[in-house]
């Protein structure tokens, strides 16, 4: 690395998570860079949507599910799979962008306000301009301002997730956690939201899984490979994606299983 | 070449990868042909086997064109990652420095060819041995790199950049003793010229080889080993 090691928005420590008896992540131990993208990539099946999902402890809306070890968040060192720790808070800190743009049955301007409204915010202007902020970081503002009270289901694909990303940032979230945002949308929508990735980085901390190694490889500076639940390699992306560590992701990132 | 014991899932990228590998191969093996022969229409100073030689050229540029055509469609199609893009990179290098030395085989030819035809009788010169031991290293390191290719060897490759600097060396002397017997004996300053010219065209062969060695580690290992100076002001 030829820049000083960058700072640490969250550390994962020793995590593990079950569904009932099954171990979906096992032990995984690593650091998500503050300000960076981190790609998470493997197989399907290999607990890398899980592994996402503990940020935000998105599982804790399934009965049976449990998490070993700690996610430190920084810099408050907050464990965020603390049993103390509010569950809706936490995902305020930490915002989450899915597969399929899933945006409420409600106005483009009621989606974004909608985190903003459960954290209490009641003044009108104050929604106003964080809904517009929010739209603007999103690169979705110039195209709806006109139209901010029609429904955001009427939007198109790739419309629709840059009003789920600007719903997400609307609370102005520490970390974004984007689950495969592209898989459902044609290529310029695809090269629109990975080119509000690399702009939305200076402002919030992402990680982000995908399938399209190339996606991987464009966006992010760093790269998480998962296989059967265990972190097989970590490192920097451009290392990775061209001298891997470990032969299982040369395997991998080259096609040879999967 | 050994890759990964398990082949891809999409079986056409591995027969897309065989092809371009096979090009390589096979350019390989008809350069070191084509040098060979030059050096030995020199030694025997037999024109019409150099004029074999010049015309031979034009098949390993063929290869040459073909080669380029097949990287170009892996990159665009395959977007090779890993070992993958490491080995379409190599070769696609390989190709443009084989080619090089065809070139540089090419002008040794044109040079006995032409020697002979205005009758200079270059292999009658004092000062063809130096070039023919300069040939003998040059086809050697030639090999050896394309050995290390092929089965990965690191300390071949090694051993194949570490002898770039007698070729070096050995081109200062054809120079100096090209140069006295220019001096001594005028009336042999063109043939003196000629192999003075070819020794330089197997000091370039050498370097090239030297090229081809250095991709084996970026190859096997993803290090650049070139120019080591440039890495260092590169940080």
């Amino acid at each position: 690395m030829n820049q000083s090691t960058p700072a640490v928005k969250a550390e994962v420590r020793n995590l593990s998570f079950f569904y009932g008896d099954f171990q979906a992540v096992k032990d995984v131990s690593m650091p998500v860079a503050e300000h960076e993208v981190t790609a998470l990539i493997g197989p399907s099946g290999c607990g890398k949507s899980t592994f996402l999902r503990c940020f935000n402890r998105m599982h804790d809306l399934y009965p049976g599910s449990r998490y070993q070890g700690e996610i430190n968040l920084r810099p408050d060192g907050v464990n965020l799979l603390d049993r103390g720790i509010d569950p809706v808070e936490t995902r305020l800190r930490i915002g989450m962008v899915f597969q399929k743009p899933n945006p409420f049955p409600k106005s483009i301007f009621e989606n974004v306000a909608y985190g903003l409204r459960v954290i209490g915010e009641k003044r009108r202007q104050v929604l106003a301009d964080k809904v517009e902020k929010a739209l603007r970081d999103a690169a979705l503002w110039e195209e709806v301002k006109d139209r901010l009270h029609t429904l955001g289901t009427s939007l198109s694909g790739g419309q629709q997730q840059r009003l789920c990303i600007a719903r997400a940032l609307a609370t102005e979230p520490e970390i974004l956690l984007f689950d495969e945002p592209t898989s459902a949308l044609d290529p310029i929508a695809t090269a629109n939201i990975e080119e509000l990735i690399a702009e939305l980085k200076s402002r919030v901390t992402i990680l982000i899984v995908t399938h399209n190694m190339q996606q991987a490889g464009r966006v992010s500076k760093y790269t998480a490979f998962m296989y059967l639940g265990e972190l097989v390699e970590f490192g920097e992306t451009r290392q990775m994606f061209t001298k891997p560590a470990k032969e299982k992701t040369e395997s991998y990132i080259t096609g040879r299983f999967g | 070449m050994t890759l990964p014991s398990s082949s891809h899932i999409v079986k056409q990228f591995d027969e897309d990868l065989a092809i371009l590998r096979d090009l390589v191969l096979r350019m390989g093996g008809l350069v070191e042909n084509q040098l060979a022969a030059a050096v030995d229409a020199l030694e025997r100073g037999d024109g019409a086997a150099a004029a074999a030689v010049v015309r031979g050229d034009r098949e390993i540029d063929r290869i040459e064109l073909e080669s380029d055509a097949e990287v170009a469609r892996l990159l665009a199609l395959r977007a090779p990652l890993g070992i993958d893009l490491r080995t379409v990179l190599t070769l696609g290098k390989t190709v443009s420095d084989l080619e090089r030395i065809g070139d540089e085989a090419k002008k040794i030819a044109r040079g006995t060819r032409n020697g002979v035809a205005e009758g200079r009788e270059l292999a009658r010169m004092p000062t063809l041995a130096g070039v023919l031991d300069m040939a003998v290293l040059a086809r050697g390191m030639l090999h050896d790199a394309l050995n290390a290719l092929v089965r990965l060897d690191l300390e071949l490759a090694g051993k194949v950049a570490g002898s770039d600097d007698l070729q070096d060396q050995a081109l200062k002397e054809a120079i100096t003793q090209g140069k006295a017997l220019m001096q001594s004996r005028p009336e042999l300053v063109d043939a003196a010229f000629d192999l003075v010219f070819m020794a330089k065209s197997l000091e370039r062969i050498a370097d090239h080889a030297k090229n081809i060695a250095n991709y084996v580690h970026y190859l096997v290992e993803g290090k650049d080993v070139r120019h080591p100076a440039a890495r260092r002001d590169a940080g």
